[in-house]
């Protein structure tokens, strides 16, 4: 049973890493605004947090920045910071709600904001412009969308996933 | 989707919607300074309220960096830099609004002086 759990996180961690991957190659969004992204290898980690709960889908999703982290943008570099907090205050307010009465689309929605205001105040403390907080309104309803759409997938894979483990 | 994701999706629609009329209403204010940093260092104070064209010249951290002032908006004219993301940018007059030149160290932010100051401080 370990083995079986150990064998589809790491499968999980593994398609995560795969998601950001093929996001970083389509950097079109950023051009609308820059830093914006797609978010889909959350869909990985709500997948993780329904099925296997919290820790295990805070474990993937630390390792999963850390990992890419040395694909990338190079461990301790700016993108790194900014995807690690990004990370820590999403999965840390989908921890928080993922037992109430919201559905995995609202935890989806809430996180995939979180993840904006957690690289919003990095980039506030880091790159010391106070007057970025005014694209956080355009950034929030952005991940409002993007939270819908991850929200929607997660759900239909776990549906899908639960038939068959 | 059930109840309670409508209740925050509407709260989290109404709270932004808010927070952008506040943001609009400190765009409206008038008086706009454009201020120049480099290294988050005040270089230039700009009055944009003259009409007149001018031309201003900054060191940036790859060269000069001329500036444009025309009929109360600013834009980065000329720049060195591998993408030319501020150059390409064009014109900005409304207050908040803001060029970054991330290679050339280089911000300018349009200011109105007394909300501005007050919310950063």
């Amino acid at each position: 049973m370990e083995y079986k759990k150990q064998t589809r996180l790491s499968m999980f961690l593994a398609l995560s890493i795969l998601l950001s991957i093929i996001e970083s190659f389509f950097p079109i969004l950023s051009g609308i605004l820059p830093g914006m992204k797609l978010g889909i290898a959350n869909i990985i980690i709500v997948i993780v947090m329904f099925l296997y709960g919290r820790k295990d889908a805070f474990l993937i999703s630390i390792l999963r920045v850390l990992l890419m982290g040395m694909l990338r943008s190079g461990v301790f570099s700016i993108a790194f910071f900014f995807s690690l907090t990004g990370s820590l205050f999403s999965i840390g307010i989908m921890a928080l709600l993922y037992k109430t009465k919201l559905s995995i689309i609202g935890v989806s929605i809430i996180g995939s904001i979180f993840h904006s205001v957690g690289q919003m105040i990095t980039a506030i403390l880091i790159l010391k412009i106070p007057n970025l907080i005014y694209y956080l309104p355009f950034m929030v309803l952005f991940s409002l969308i993007t939270g819908l759409l991850t929200g929607y997938l997660a759900k239909q894979s776990i549906q899908y996933i639960q038939r068959r483990l | 989707m059930n109840k309670s994701d409508l209740k925050l999706i509407a709260s989290i629609l109404g709270i932004t919607i808010v927070f952008l009329a506040i943001f609009s209403m400190i765009q409206k204010q008038e008086a706009k300074t454009a201020v120049i940093y480099y290294q988050n260092e005040v270089m230039q104070r700009i009055d944009l309220t003259q009409n007149e064209q001018r031309e201003y010249i900054v060191e940036g951290e790859n060269g000069p960096v001329v500036i444009e002032v025309n009929k109360g908006k600013i834009r980065v004219k000329q720049e060195e830099s591998p993408l030319h993301i501020c150059s390409k940018q064009g014109y900005i007059s409304k207050n908040t609004e803001m060029i970054v030149c991330l290679p050339n160290k280089i911000v300018i932010q349009i200011e109105a002086k007394d909300i501005i100051d007050a919310v950063v401080r």
